[in-house]
């Protein structure tokens, strides 16, 4: 592996942030961050089960069959989420209150499945491992950001943005923000690439 | 088994708890397939179908072989194992008799084991303690929701395509900005209770 | 045999192994990882409340004024807990733990942890008199929220108490739907559930009572 693939897998969750920019794993970001800390909270559930069925999925990537390979993703993912559950469950009772029903639906979320897909089968698991914290962090640092807002207008009065429907519109809006600033970003790289060019 | 219990989680599942626009769940297909009115309905119809079988055949296994058994762990695994098969069962079963929807869906098919919805749905259905019927009643208003909030969203992106939109809000942000709206609408509506 | 037939058959086979490995993995995780009850001070507190000791809740929890029963007391002294949940209790309804109070002003009193199914889990913890009536109810852990608030309410559940406390069973569906006001639909469900399995359960303990520990070692 190259510096320079490290490097892409390591920025991954930012530069491909699997929130704003994949869209993936849209479910959780929306209902759950309503607060900081069931975002937080949800989103390293996440990250944990990313970071282990990444590592197991590329430790087995030989070993298994492409025609059952989605089943035994499944199941694989599905064994982490629910040991995810059971700790939750007897450790963290208060978190367990207000985000337990959707740490099963972790087994769903998009992101899990689909770096499983298109990262850890391919590549080695040292890379995939990498693939899963960055691709976690970035999803945590999404819908922690999203919590952050959604709390602060909530605590200024503006609860409408804790429920549902504010969830929606904020993530709307961040996603529009996030376009805009690599619209920018992007611009301004051609526009340094087209003047080195043209000297 | 008292008919106003079954009516208000009929009117819950379509309305004051769509499981869409109140409890924001199943939002990757309705960003994804909202796009046109005819495919909405079709995934509508087989999200319907998808959850009322899992449901059904979820809260038999979990009674009946999983609490028995004590292996009440083994939830998540099974469940999504067995929305997993009855997808592909779906997939089998539409290529044959309607292949226009089968290709109108596409990848979204697919994608319907992944969807939050069914499994919410499954998980919920236990949790709550409802009897058989009360799972079918539950399934089948979820998916109608589910439906209805698609249909919905894709008359007004049918709408939106014809107007000017500033492009960083161009395709899903916009998308998500008038669900929003929508929610809204729906949230006011949560005063209905029987 | 075909290769394809033979490729279809080891992917089975290799798709089952990982199965059972993982399954094995939950098995032996669930066995570590199970929720045992426990007698903290939280709980204490609510105890306290329902069937006072007396003193103050840090005081009744320091002094081990409660005790809680682990199943092989229960079973030594004559009362299967597991069987009791099996042959009465289901899926949607189970009693997770026995406490009493073991001195001060309610010394005796059983109150018994249950659980049922409404939205959610909903466990209350139910405390008796010696003659098997109900002297006092409370929620340990329910997850109504505002929008769902159907019976954990403070009025609603003053109504609820009020038609439970001093019986032996409780009234049916629809007395309590009139009196509460609160659909079946959901955590009422879920809490008639819990404190009915409670009143079936005490005329057992209550029969076993005098062979059970009393104090606190």
């Amino acid at each position: 592996m190259s510096k320079a693939e490290l490097k892409e897998t390591a920025l991954g969750g930012i530069i491909s942030n699997p929130v704003f920019v994949l869209v993936l794993g849209t479910c959780p970001t929306i209902a759950k961050s309503d607060t900081i800390s069931n975002a937080i909270g949800l989103g390293l559930a996440t990250a944990f089960v990313l970071i282990c069925s990444n590592i197991f999925i590329s430790l087995l990537r030989k070993l298994i069959p492409d025609k059952v390979r989605l089943p035994a993703y499944i199941v694989i993912i599905a064994t982490f989420v629910t040991l995810v559950q059971l700790f939750v469950a007897k450790f963290l009772p208060d978190l367990n209150t207000s985000i337990g029903a959707f740490i099963p639906l972790i087994v769903v979320n998009c992101i899990i499945l689909g770096r499983a897909e298109a990262f850890a089968s391919k590549n080695g698991v040292l890379m995939s491992a990498l693939d899963g914290v960055s691709m976690g962090l970035g999803f945590t640092l999404a819908i922690g950001l999203m919590g952050a807002i959604r709390q602060g207008l909530g605590a200024i009065g503006l609860t409408l943005f804790q429920k549902t429907a504010g969830g929606f519109i904020v993530f709307g809006l961040l996603m529009a923000l996030f376009n805009f600033v690599f619209y920018i970003i992007n611009a301004r790289k051609t526009k340094a690439l087209f003047e080195k060019g043209g000297n | 088994m008292d008919f106003t219990s079954i009516l208000s989680l009929v009117i819950a599942g379509l309305i004051t708890n769509n499981i869409v626009l109140v409890r924001s769940i199943g939002i990757c297909p309705f960003l994804g397939v909202s796009k046109k009115l005819d495919s909405s309905v079709g995934m509508g119809a087989a999200v319907t179908f998808v959850l009322v079988l899992s449901s059904v055949v979820c809260y038999l296994l979990y009674h009946f072989v999983l609490v028995p058994l004590e292996y009440e762990y083994l939830q998540t695994i099974v469940f999504i194992l067995i929305i997993a098969v009855l997808v592909q069962l779906l997939d089998i079963v539409l290529k044959r008799i309607s292949p226009s929807l089968y290709n109108s869906l596409g990848v979204y098919l697919a994608l319907i084991t992944t969807n939050c919805a069914v499994l919410g749905t499954a998980n919920d259905v236990i949790a709550n303690g409802y009897n058989l019927l009360e799972t079918v009643v539950q399934s089948v208003s979820v998916g109608l929701g589910f439906t209805l909030a698609l249909v919905l969203m894709a008359g007004i992106r049918e709408k939106m395509e014809l107007s000017k939109i500033p492009k960083p809000f161009q395709g899903l942000p916009i998308a998500l900005i008038t669900a929003g709206i929508m929610a809204i609408a729906f949230a006011g509506l949560g005063g209905m209770t029987f | 045999m075909t290769k394809a037939t033979k490729d279809t058959i080891k992917a089975v086979i290799v798709l089952f192994i990982i199965a059972l490995v993982c399954v094995a993995l939950l098995a032996v995780a669930n066995v570590f990882l199970k929720t045992v009850p426990t007698l903290d001070s939280a709980t204490a507190s609510k105890i306290n409340t329902i069937a006072p000791s007396g003193v103050d809740d840090a005081t009744a929890f320091s002094e081990g004024y409660f005790k809680l029963y682990s199943e092989e007391e229960l079973a030594s002294a004559g009362f299967d807990l597991k069987a009791f949940n099996k042959e009465k209790g289901n899926a949607t309804n189970k009693v997770t733990a026995v406490y009493r109070v073991v001195k001060g002003q309610n010394a005796g009193a059983f109150i018994v942890e249950s659980t049922g199914k409404g939205y959610y889990d909903i466990t209350m913890l139910t405390a008796f008199d010696e003659e098997g009536k109900i002297s006092g109810v409370i929620a340990k852990t329910q997850t109504e929220d505002k929008f769902s608030g159907q019976i954990f309410n403070e009025d609603k559940f003053e109504l609820f108490k009020q038609s439970v406390i001093g019986k032996s069973e409780l009234p049916s569906d629809s007395e309590l739907n009139a009196v509460t006001g609160a659909t079946t639909m959901s955590s009422m469900r879920g809490l008639r559930q819990a404190v009915t399995i409670a009143t079936v359960v005490i005329p057992r303990l209550n029969s076993v009572a005098d062979a059970l520990e009393v104090e606190n070692e």
